[in-house]
């Protein structure tokens, strides 16, 4: 682990802001709707993630003869995902983070060699397929089935739901069964989502964009390269890859300050009396509690990124932050629609442009708290894992 | 003499401390000894210089002790008279000879050239305090007040508060030193800060006390604390306090550094809100159990509600944290 000083800290954050103002895509990009959503953006979408690759604010943390930074820190990352989010421009895809955290873990040289590159280029946006109809939240419960070719390949067929951007991304990491048993019959393939037998259906989510597919795959034929890691060793995999997601809260919480700043601006906009409404003891004391809510969600986030870095994080520490950052973002968000809502007036341009965001988030904030691991899933794990309390009929 | 506070392992050194001493009541000398009266006090001036980090870790001890020493109000006290022209007292206070307290009310200032201070403070502490500094919710003005001056000290009795001794001063036109200056407004938020850690430490042992109950009482044939329903509310009081205790940190490195010191009232927003609704949760999580005196959670409980006004109000927190950020 490399400790970057204040300064190395200062000079990185510059040079993303500087990315940031030379490159920006023409949309400022909105909760919940960050899948492209004609030709035109998509192409701007991929050359804005090809220039930050260029310039080490994506991938920088890979080897460096994968073209990642010598010396990159992962307070690097944090701070390039604070600086993304206060610019509002289009975040990392989380897909494409955990598809390359995954292939340089498990990778075999010749999957490196052929997909990392494409990672860094966009040419190859990659999607996951784990998640079924009936295995969601209890993933081990995966039915799609790989069975063997007479040529040593598979046949993957089944279907996979919730699979964020597969309508346009162009590789999927599949996790299909190859064996009976729950776990170790499991296997991670790389499907490219152009092959025969795969077929797309957007879902339309609560909040009216397409994010997330249905996924069907039919007779889709493989060769044996496609496994990543071992056969049966897919459960692995997928744990690798999610525990990274969850991490990923990371410079996100900055995300909870911008939520606030647009709360407080449509308080300030509302009038109550003939006052604004922050003014009012009522809103302000729910604006505070929210604040300092959010405080302590970014306290823990921020404490959990430095102990991480000195090799003493807590146990299921990434699930508490994952609790604290989705569960604060809802509700700061619900607190603002509510208020734009109930208090409805002829708001100023930024005032509607801050209800619109609050609007965009609050219908959004169900995918954090449901995806990658749901809240219930997350006090599961840290029941067991960080409380060490015994499962029901069991003992510790 | 408390070490510069560096690194994690030094802090974790102080809260061992701090633990072992609160599994009694120490004396002032002992704690004069360990160098706590001096946390907040510069080293020219016999202290340890400005160290809210570590007197964090103290006072969250403190709380989970149920410790009914007031060495804050102590230290907090010493810091204001190296603040003062009667700094030649500090000596007596760093070495647990003279006992002193800090405490924050109504006060108000009478005729000058010589100064003379009336007010009402309320405060927690073992012993009356031979010195007191006596200062108001925000610290923009203080006083040093002398035991022999007219001063009516009152035990107060029903209290909600089971673990603390409560005394309360009158102040009549008193003889006083006054102190002013922002150092006494570091000192007021610092109180108010460890007010809130200690509050954190209350919360713990609440935590541990019902999670061990429900741990060893069994129904329907399992251990009441391996239903998920129960399982999802211990984990909420257990992302409560992670969450408390790296805010009161957080904030406790602020105001180290003697910056942003918003982030406390921040920490007090947050636990005046959550910390006795969670602890109502922990009695009620105790089922019977939790209702009965001898559970000790009620005594976190009270414990947690005085320490939410024992500096500030939390109105008084909100509105400061609004006009930090701009939103009155």
């Amino acid at each position: 682990m490399t400790y970057p000083t204040e300064e190395d800290l200062e000079v990185y954050r510059r040079h993303v802001r500087r990315v940031i103002a030379g490159h920006r895509p023409t949309e400022e990009s909105r909760e919940g709707h960050r899948a492209p959503d004609n030709a035109e953006s998509e192409k701007q979408l991929r050359s804005w993630y090809r220039v930050l690759y260029d310039e080490g604010i994506l991938g920088g943390g890979w080897p460096t003869e994968r073209g990642g930074t010598a010396g990159h820190s992962p307070h690097f990352d944090v701070i390039a995902t604070e600086e993304l989010i206060r610019s509002r421009v289009p975040r990392p895809i989380d897909q494409v983070q955990l598809a390359s955290h995954v292939l340089l873990t498990f990778g075999t040289p010749a999957q490196k060699d052929h997909y990392l590159p494409r990672i860094r280029s966009v040419e190859h946006v990659w999607c996951q397929l784990f998640s079924e109809p009936g295995a969601g939240s209890d993933l081990a419960g995966v039915r799609c089935a790989a069975l063997p070719t007479a040529d040593g390949g598979f046949a993957l067929n089944g279907q996979k739901t919730w699979s964020t951007d597969a309508h346009w991304a162009d590789m999927g990491l599949a996790l299909a069964r190859t064996g009976p048993d729950r776990h170790g019959g499991l296997t991670a393939f790389l499907v490219p989502m152009r092959a025969p037998g795969v077929t797309v259906r957007p879902i339309l989510t609560m909040g009216g964009a397409y994010e997330f597919n249905e996924v069907f795959l039919d007779d889709v034929l493989v060769d044996a390269t496609a496994v990543l890691g071992e056969v049966g060793g897919g459960w692995k995999v997928a744990m690798a890859g999610l525990e990274a997601e969850r991490f990923g809260v990371g410079g996100n919480v900055v995300l909870l300050e911008l939520l606030l700043d647009d709360a407080a601006t449509v308080a300030a906009a509302v009038e109550l009396n003939g006052r604004p409404g922050t003014e009012d003891p009522r809103i302000r004391s729910q604006l505070t509690e929210l604040a300092a809510q959010a405080e302590a969600a970014i306290a823990f986030v921020g404490g959990h990124i430095a102990r991480e870095s000195e090799g003493r994080a807590g146990t299921s520490d990434g699930a508490v932050g994952k609790i604290l950052y989705s569960e604060t973002y809802n509700r700061i968000a619900r607190f603002g629609v509510g208020l734009a809502s109930d208090y409805s007036t002829d708001h100023s341009a930024a005032a509607a442009l801050a209800a619109g965001r609050l609007r965009d988030a609050w219908l959004w904030s169900r995918a954090l708290t449901i995806s990658g691991g749901s809240s219930e899933i997350m006090r599961n794990i840290i029941a067991r894992h960080r409380l060490h309390l015994p499962s029901q009929g069991g003992s510790r | 003499m408390v070490a510069r506070v560096t690194d994690a392992e030094t802090l974790a050194m102080v809260r061992q401390t701090a633990r072992d001493v609160f599994t009694d009541v120490p004396t002032a000398r002992q704690l004069a000894d360990l160098g706590w009266f001096g946390l907040f006090t510069p080293e020219h001036l016999g202290g340890s210089g400005w160290r809210p980090i570590a007197a964090c870790v103290i006072a969250e001890e403190a709380g989970e002790a149920y410790s009914p020493v007031s060495w804050a109000q102590s230290a907090l006290a010493a810091g204001a008279l190296g603040l003062s022209a009667t700094s030649v007292l500090l000596d007596g206070v760093l070495s647990g000879e003279t006992t002193a307290s800090f405490c924050t009310g109504r006060i108000s200032f009478g005729a000058v050239p010589t100064p003379r201070v009336s007010g009402f403070f309320p405060f927690s502490a073992g012993l009356p305090a031979q010195l007191m500094v006596v200062t108001d919710e925000e610290g923009s003005v203080g006083a040093v007040v002398h035991e022999d001056e007219k001063v009516a000290l009152d035990e107060q009795s029903g209290c909600l508060d089971t673990t603390r001794r409560f005394h309360a001063l009158r102040l009549n036109d008193a003889d006083a030193a006054p102190i002013d200056g922002s150092p006494l407004a570091w000192l007021t938020t610092t109180a108010q800060l460890l007010s809130c850690a200690d509050t954190v430490g209350a919360l713990r042992r609440a935590i541990v006390a019902v999670t061990n109950h429900l741990l060893e009482r069994q129904a329907f044939g399992s251990s009441l604390a391996s239903f998920q329903v129960i399982q999802h509310r211990l984990v909420d009081l257990e992302v409560l306090h992670a969450s408390a205790q790296a805010l009161v940190q957080r904030a406790a490195v602020a105001i180290e550094g003697r910056h942003n010191a918003s982030l406390v009232d921040a920490a007090h927003v947050f636990l005046s809100s959550r910390a006795v609704p969670a602890l109502e949760d922990c009695v009620q999580l105790a089922g019977g159990m939790g209702f009965t005196w001898e559970f000790p959670v009620h005594h976190a409980l009270r414990r947690a509600l005085t320490n939410s006004s024992s500096t500030r109000t939390p109105r008084a927190s909100s509105n400061r944290l609004a006009l930090s950020r701009g939103w009155s």
